[in-house]
């Protein structure tokens, strides 16, 4: 297979190609050419109170294609005609350049920026021309797209598979790449705007995140009860616990002394933790916290006042680190350090009213890597609602792709990344709207998942 | 951690709600106490030939922990600057966060009022031979308001002499109590009225004349109530017998005269009870009223206001002021409290707090990044004279006094002074007080100086290993490195040596550094210049 070095109009197998610079007879890209990795850019901090310094962030930096070309035109006119076709190519403000050396199973495409005639250097010999250009593009060279199939996400922690998870194992690239999740529009919409939650854990071994802690195995604490199966709840048998607040006063109402219950390297992390919730009576003025970390001293996170209503629904209890405070993550040799459960408490308190109020499931989101809330539109009409990581938005279209006009969506924090060489588990929460009309455990997405492959280089056949 | 720093950014306008993380050229924001976030830059490479969707005067920017989703800034878009050079075209972007929200409106605002000068001859309820004047007891040097008929005037039935108070009304608010001691020259045919009034006065109290000074008072609610919605106070004398000629002792000297003014809830609802034996309000009380009455960006329902204990006597703006002013005022009462404003919630109101400073060590950190720490000992006091005008407006002066160790050691005396203004003075406790809180505040030496962090820390608070971003100011922070004395792990309060506050937080991504400025601001010609031009106006306002 011949070497492949073109502009082309898109990153796919078989792109429209806007200029060929190594066709085998007009242009030849020469063994001069480069194609060097990016260059790394970081924060570095050093002061002469230690030795080295710290780089605090890093990021790469834009690469420079260093290509040679050479152009045997039949005429002056027309190399004349062929550095024209160069210029423009490359005074697009974007472009695409096509690279597969031969042999090479795979093509890698690189995303270049603009630049000006003047940063060409052109050797002429009548219609002969030795062309050479330092053209700048994104750090990461593109492999083609990779869309994955369908992944179904229940809305039950306790699903037999996918249960507010999906995994991507087997991710292409060098470096992590934004991942493109496109979901149903009908599962993301509800008169009330349906509020969800998409995180990341890729490190470790994500299925042993200790991501739920169902309410009917933590220790019953005042006035409080595991209950008989409800299917409107998480889990199986008796399934979620009740406060009927015979002593009304903010006191813990499930407690657990470790969560996880064995120590483990995956513990370790930072969470968002939601509590699964339903009120018996609308009007009752309720109040919840968590407590956390060791309970002979522990940490208490704001105060969360339920709101109206007898849905099933979550709350937003705040933040917990496991393990909690100073933690030497590693040993001496570098190898990761286990790390206890921490203790885990939910108080209550009824304020007012004569209701009780039942748990079900307290959810540990990871929030140390990527965590995204979206608030989507009440409104229906578009086919299909992505999450975008490549472009960083979030949208609606139509079955045929094509962008749909609609009330804005807004996506807060950062929308989910994959790694490869990893079992990247995507953590996904349909809604935590503290209004939702109702949260049903028999929910799900529906979520095709699609990537691209970003290289530092080129690409190996089968990575 | 080494990866790029994880901070989204995010502008928002009725048209478009944008994320441009990937297209901002820098990144700095700054959070601060008294305050909250405080201002926010970024740079954008846009068109100028037209207004990008997503950019607007007040349009709304936010900076989210990517890991997290948690708001880290807050803010709306001020100044929308435009640039075109070697750049290409710029769009130079400053948010300005909630904390400008207590800059948005002035009026005149009264709580309790206890200067006499306020009082006014009402020359519609007095009859033209009468006398009204603030003066002095002659028993003592207390300030009064003394009505007469002087000797030799013909006094008929219903005669009167009147003074009203009108601040009220012209704050827009309603009277809520009104109280006072009067002692009368004789015990003839006369009465000692208190009248409020919307539009036609109601005598909410009164007693004949006598000898021996009495009480009289009338709250909203209470037994002897003032009507809902009075906005003006008369103290009055009244001739309820048959005509006669005045004497010597044919007057009346109303003292102890206080006035409060009905307080809003955070809701803004009127708080229709509780003032019958008010002599004074809480800093608190005042927060929740400036919540409720003038502050509707902020969630005042959902406000968390601490609870303070000292009782202010006097507090009144009849000249006008901000809510930043009068939270700045009260500050000077409680410095052991601050306010801030914070991110919006569901309804799109931001989270305020009034909330003491913490009674714990917050953050850990060492030095290894960077520190500035000048502990100038220009700051160090030993006295302080405090000036205010007391009820009868005029000015005084009292003096204040503590040991300051290195003072004394070097045997030197520095005075510092505190000027309470008109407003808020009045009363001699309330100057004591605010001398002393200076003087607390000035027994060990400021900071001023920064501290740079690069690195995570801990925060024993929240248990949690914080990131350079996730740093807030109104906390207390121990530093490592820097010679400690015995009692640091024990301390909690700021030592000025290795225990400091966080008064600012500034972030800057580029650098991926936060910079932590201690104690206090660091200063700068900016910071002094402004400080002498408040103090300036507030000389020229009162006199």
């Amino acid at each position: 297979m011949a070497l492949i070095a073109r502009f082309v109009d898109t990153i796919a197998s078989s792109p429209s190609v806007r200029l060929n610079t190594h066709d085998g007879s007009t242009w030849r890209l020469t063994n001069q050419s480069r194609f060097d990795p990016p260059p790394a850019k970081r924060a570095r901090v050093s002061t002469l109170l230690t030795d080295g310094a710290i780089y605090p962030a890093s990021a790469y930096e834009d690469r420079v294609l260093q290509l040679r070309w050479s152009v045997n035109a039949a005429s002056t006119d027309a190399a004349a005609t062929q550095i024209q076709a160069l210029a423009r190519e490359l005074d697009r403000p974007n472009n695409i350049f096509q690279y597969q050396l031969p042999d090479m199973t795979n093509p890698v495409f690189f995303r270049t920026q603009r630049i000006g005639l003047d940063e060409i250097d052109i050797l002429t010999d009548g219609s002969r021309l030795r062309v050479t250009a330092e053209v700048l593009a994104e750090s990461c060279a593109y492999g083609l797209p990779q869309t994955l199939g369908s992944a179904t996400v229940n809305n039950n922690p306790a699903a037999g598979s996918n249960g507010m998870f999906f995994d991507i194992t087997g991710v292409l690239g060098d470096v992590e790449t934004p991942l493109v999740m496109r979901i149903d529009h009908a599962d993301v919409v509800e008169t009330w705007g349906k509020q969800s939650v998409f995180a990341v854990r890729r490190r470790g071994t994500p299925s042993a995140t200790p991501f739920f802690l169902q309410a009917e195995s933590m220790t019953q604490g005042t006035n409080t009860t595991v209950q008989a199966n409800d299917a409107a709840m998480s889990g199986s048998s008796n399934n979620f616990s009740r406060c009927t607040f015979t002593s009304a006063a903010m006191a813990t109402r499930l407690s657990t002394s470790a969560h996880p219950s064995s120590a483990s390297v995956d513990a370790r992390g930072r969470y968002r933790v939601f509590l699964r919730y339903r009120k018996s009576v609308s009007g009752d003025e309720i109040d919840v916290r968590l407590q956390w970390g060791d309970s002979n001293q522990p940490i208490t996170n704001a105060t969360q006042s339920l709101p109206a209503g007898v849905s099933r629904r979550y709350t937003d209890l705040g933040e917990v680190q496991i393990p909690v405070g100073v933690d030497a993550e590693t040993d001496l040799t570098g190898a990761p350090r286990s790390a206890l459960g921490i203790h885990l408490a939910i108080q209550a308190e009824r304020v007012s009213g004569s209701g009780n109020l039942d748990f079900d499931v307290i959810m540990l989101i990871p929030a140390d890597d990527r965590l995204a809330l979206v608030y989507w539109a009440a409104v229906g009409g578009p086919s299909y609602a992505v999450v975008n990581g490549v472009a960083d938005a979030v949208y609606a279209t139509n079955a045929s792709d094509a962008t749909s006009a609609e009330a804005p969506v807004v996506a807060l924090g950062g929308l989910p990344a994959v790694s490869p060489g990893v079992t990247n588990r995507i953590f996904v929460m349909v809604d935590v709207n503290p209004l939702a009309a109702q949260d049903t455990i028999g929910d799900s997405f529906t979520i095709v998942p699609s990537y691209v492959p970003r290289y530092l280089h080129v690409r190996p056949p089968s990575t | 951690m080494s990866l790029p720093v994880p901070l989204s950014v995010t502008l928002e306008t009725s048209r478009r709600a944008m994320r441009i993380t990937r297209q901002v050229r820098d990144l700095q924001f700054r959070t601060v106490v008294p305050g909250g976030y405080a201002d926010c830059t970024i740079s954008l490479h846009r068109p100028l030939t037209y207004l990008p969707d997503e950019i607007a005067y007040y349009g709304r920017l936010y900076v989210h922990d990517a890991r997290n989703g948690k708001v880290v800034w807050e803010g709306r878009v001020e100044d929308p600057g435009r640039s075109a050079g070697g750049d290409g075209t710029v769009w130079k972007l400053v948010a300005i966060g909630p904390s400008a929200h207590v800059e948005d409106h002035r009026q005149v605002y009264v709580m309790i009022d206890q200067s006499l000068p306020n009082w006014e001859r009402s020359t519609t309820w007095s009859e033209p031979g009468s006398r009204t004047t603030v003066t002095d007891v002659d028993d003592g040097d207390t300030p009064a308001l003394l009505l007469e008929a002087p000797e030799g005037t013909t006094v008929p039935t219903g005669w009167t002499a009147d003074m009203i108070y009108r601040h009220i009304k012209t704050a827009g608010q309603t009277v809520a109590r009104l109280a006072c001691e009067v002692d009368n020259g004789n015990t003839a045919s006369w009465e000692n009225r208190l009248v409020t009034r919307l539009s036609s006065g109601t005598i909410v109290d009164s007693a004949a004349w006598s000898t021996s000074p009495a009480a009289l008072a009338a709250s909203i609610g209470s037994g002897t109530p003032i009507p809902a919605g009075d906005n003006v106070a008369h103290v009055r004398i009244t001739r309820t017998g048959g005509t006669i000629t005045a004497t010597a002792a044919s007057w009346a000297e109303f003292t102890d005269v206080v006035i409060l003014a009905v307080r809003m809830d955070a809701s803004g609802n009127d708080i229709t009870s509780g003032y019958s034996a008010a002599t004074s309000v809480l800093a608190s009380d005042v927060v929740t009223d400036v919540l409720g009455r003038m502050l509707p960006q902020f969630d005042g329902p959902n406000a968390v206001v601490a609870t303070t204990g000292y009782g202010i006597e006097q507090f009144a703006f009849i000249d006008s002021a901000t809510p930043g002013e009068i939270l700045d005022a009260l500050m000077e009462f409680e410095p052991g409290y601050f306010w801030a404003a914070w991110e919006s919630g569901s309804t799109g109101l931001y989270r305020f707090e009034w909330k003491a400073w913490p009674g714990s060590v917050c953050y850990e950190v060492d030095v290894t990044d960077g520190i500035e720490a000048p502990g100038s000992a220009v700051d160090l006091y030993n006295r302080v004279k405090v000036r205010y005008r007391d009820g009868r407006g005029a000015i005084r002066v009292i003096e204040r006094t503590q040991v300051v160790p290195e003072l004394a050691a070097a045997g030197i005396n520095r005075t510092g002074w505190v000027d309470l203004g008109d407003e808020v003075g009045g009363r001699q406790a309330q100057a004591e007080r605010a001398g002393d809180q200076f003087l607390l505040d000035h027994r060990t030496p400021l900071n001023q100086g920064s501290l740079r962090i690069s690195r995570p820390i801990l925060d024993r608070t929240a248990g949690l290993k914080v990131q350079p971003w996730e740093i807030l100011p109104g906390t207390i922070i121990r530093v490592r490195g820097i010679q400690p004395d015995v009692d640091t792990l024990n301390r909690s309060d700021r030592n000025g040596v290795s225990i400091f506050k966080v008064i600012s937080v500034e972030y800057d991504a580029g650098s991926a550094t936060a910079t932590l400025e201690l104690d206090s601001w660091a200063p700068s010609l900016a910071r002094q210049i402004a400080r002498l031009t408040r103090a300036r106006e507030r000389r020229l306002r009162k006199r």
